[in-house]
């Protein structure tokens, strides 16, 4: 790639995701159209009323719930999808998604935990539920990448077997948590259906702190991730200390899922989808790979959640939902795809 | 300069290689031949680092092997590998690119001076017309001289090559013998451009390539050195015999380089 076209990626990632953030401020209960939008928020900062707005409840709308649900999700979108990058570079096997490796239901089992326990309200206890979701969720994969090795290596088939027995014993459990609990039911279900239940800054801030260390955490591993890719003795041989480098992934992947997954729930394909687009498209340097799936992740799940919030409006869709009716047929394709091209 | 002392090296409770021995100058190409199962892959294995020695000491240029971090180590030995597969995802400079990986931090960030030492490798190994190609258009002697610049990227003074020639057609296992010859022993115009020469391990199973290219042949058998020294010198037709149980003959080609042929006649079978 030269050097006039690196740039490329990111600027395309960026420009989708800047459509995405006004369409996800505008559709909802009330449309707000991005005219409107603009005039309410730049009479918001010159400290006047919006002639378009007199009592202020479309600025109310703006900021106190669609800009924060549309970060959460921006987040969670960045987070799954350069997690899912990070897993299928580190197992060097295209099928390797936090979902189907089972750390999203594993660390879903940890959150519901933790809610069952008190479901949170104030900012500190917003933040345990993102900490006990990293607990359940880096306990599953260390099972999963366990029951899966063969020798040093881990193979596809077993990886996703074991991934699918862990992931269905982690929702197992965590149904049966949900099926004892007496009152917030409704709003458990929604959640690990792969809604966001929580409205307002609150989640926002209970993951920020995971956030910024898995996602920055995610940016910098792009040259091991490489290096590894000719298998791990080569890598050593090249003088990267790859216990290290497997660990830390695994570590700082969990970690970006378990925030992710703490607030807007049990969100699949994302994390699968994402990444085989970037690579399909840019190829698979993981310097690149990493980032520019961080942004199109971010980017396509505010795309999805217009779309659940839209189509039997007012009512609105688990936005994992969405993402597993069009990640189906998508991760399909990629199983034919792969099979045939030189791409991974 | 090489300096492998009395190690023994295994898998498990049972060693591969047992007190294994010997010592090569700079500049030198020493060929590690043998049986199947002999220990040659597993001394490439061991003087890389990836297996532990269970006792004795490998030096490279007066440096133990065993007080160097991983770092260290890649900057004194580079490995070229049998190039059997190969992920996709990289065009022919990145991957090259890579053998500069003892020399980054985490972020993998080429300075000018690492893309100069990519630049001059690429065309020291004839791929700079195909630097921007896909690694997976390469055919099977490109690949293996793809992984003999990436080894040199890594500008280390002990060059490992783990049987390079197998899966080539006779052209690029000629080509690559060559090229392996020319690293041990540069031109007086390359030592004038700063290249030094390097000191050379290569495992092989074709012995005919060996009295043209190499400067000393090891052989190894049941993991122990059964003779070491130059290539006249231990191509032996008894020696050979006994070791491949088979019955050969070892004679010279016009130019005096030694030859080693089956010595039996197959319509007596």
């Amino acid at each position: 790639m030269n050097k006039k076209n690196r740039l490329q990626p990111y600027l395309i990632t960026t420009l989708i995701l800047l459509a995405a953030l006004v369409l996800s401020f505008a559709v909802g209960s009330v449309f707000i159209s991005p005219r409107t939008m603009i005039d309410v928020l730049f009479s918001a900062v010159r400290g006047e009323a919006s002639a378009l707005d007199p009592n202020g409840v479309y600025l109310k709308i703006i900021t106190d719930l669609r800009i924060p649900h549309a970060v959460l999700l921006m987040l969670a979108g960045a987070a799954l999808a350069g997690s899912g990058g990070a897993y299928q570079g580190l197992f060097r096997n295209p099928l390797a998604d936090p979902y189907l490796i089972g750390v999203s239901s594993g660390a879903g089992l940890g959150a519901v935990a933790a809610m069952m326990i008190q479901w949170p309200y104030t900012t500190l206890g917003l933040m345990v539920v993102p900490a006990a979701a990293f607990a359940g969720g880096i306990l599953t994969v260390l099972l999963v990448a366990q029951l899966a090795r063969v020798g040093k290596t881990v193979p596809t088939t077993n990886l996703i077997l074991a991934g699918v027995a862990a992931s269905a014993f982690a929702s197992a459990l965590t149904s049966a948590l949900m099926i004892n609990s007496t009152g917030e039911l409704r709003r458990a279900l929604v959640w690990m259906m792969g809604g966001s239940t929580q409205t307002g800054w609150g989640p926002v801030w209970g993951i920020l702190p995971y956030m910024v260390v898995g996602l920055c955490g995610l940016v910098i591993i792009g040259h091991p991730l490489n290096v590894l890719q000719f298998g791990d003795e080569q890598a050593q041989q090249l003088g990267i200390r790859v216990q290290r480098v497997r660990w830390y992934t695994i570590a700082i992947a969990t970690l970006s899922t378990a925030a992710a997954v703490a607030y807007t729930g049990i969100i699949g394909f994302l994390g699968l989808v994402v990444p085989h687009i970037v690579r399909l498209v840019w190829g698979g340097d993981y310097r690149r790979l990493i980032p520019v799936s961080m942004l199109g992740g971010a980017g396509l799940l505010l795309l999805m959640d217009v779309i659940a919030r839209s189509v039997i409006a007012p009512q609105e869709i688990p936005v994992g939902i969405i993402t597993a009716l069009l990640g189906g047929p998508f991760f399909l394709w990629i199983l034919k795809r792969s099979k045939s091209q030189n791409y991974w | 300069m090489l300096e492998v002392k009395e190690i023994t090296v295994g898998y498990g409770e049972k060693p591969v290689l047992k007190e294994l021995s010997f010592r090569i100058p700079e500049g030198t190409v020493l060929a590690l031949i043998g049986p199947n199962g002999s220990g040659k892959t597993t001394f490439i294995r061991a003087a890389s680092g990836i297996i532990p020695l269970q006792k004795g000491s490998i030096r490279v240029e007066g440096h133990d092997l065993h007080k160097m971090n991983s770092q260290e180590v890649a900057r004194a030995i580079a490995v070229v590998p049998q190039a059997r597969s190969i992920p996709p995802a990289f065009c022919v400079e990145e991957v090259v690119a890579l053998g500069r990986t003892p020399y980054l931090n985490w972020l993998g960030k080429l300075s000018d001076h690492d893309q100069m030492i990519v630049d001059r490798v690429l065309e020291q190994t004839d791929l700079a017309a195909m630097r921007d190609r896909n690694v997976a258009e390469l055919s099977g002697g490109e690949q293996q001289r793809l992984f003999l610049a990436r080894a040199l990227a890594q500008e280390a003074p002990l060059l490992l090559l783990d049987e390079p020639t197998t899966h080539l057609d006779l052209q690029y296992q000629v080509n690559l013998m060559q090229r392996v010859y020319r690293l041990a022993h540069p031109s007086n115009a390359e030592l004038a451009a700063g290249i030094k020469a390097r000191t050379v391990v290569v495992t092989i199973h074709d012995l005919n390539l060996l009295s043209r290219y190499t400067d000393l042949v090891a052989l190894l058998v049941d993991g122990r050195l059964v003779e070491m020294g130059a290539p006249a010198e231990v191509l032996r037709p008894d020696l050979l015999s006994r070791t491949y149980h088979l019955a050969l003959d070892v004679i010279k080609d016009a130019s005096g380089y030694t030859l080693v042929t089956p010595a039996d006649d197959p319509t007596d079978l």
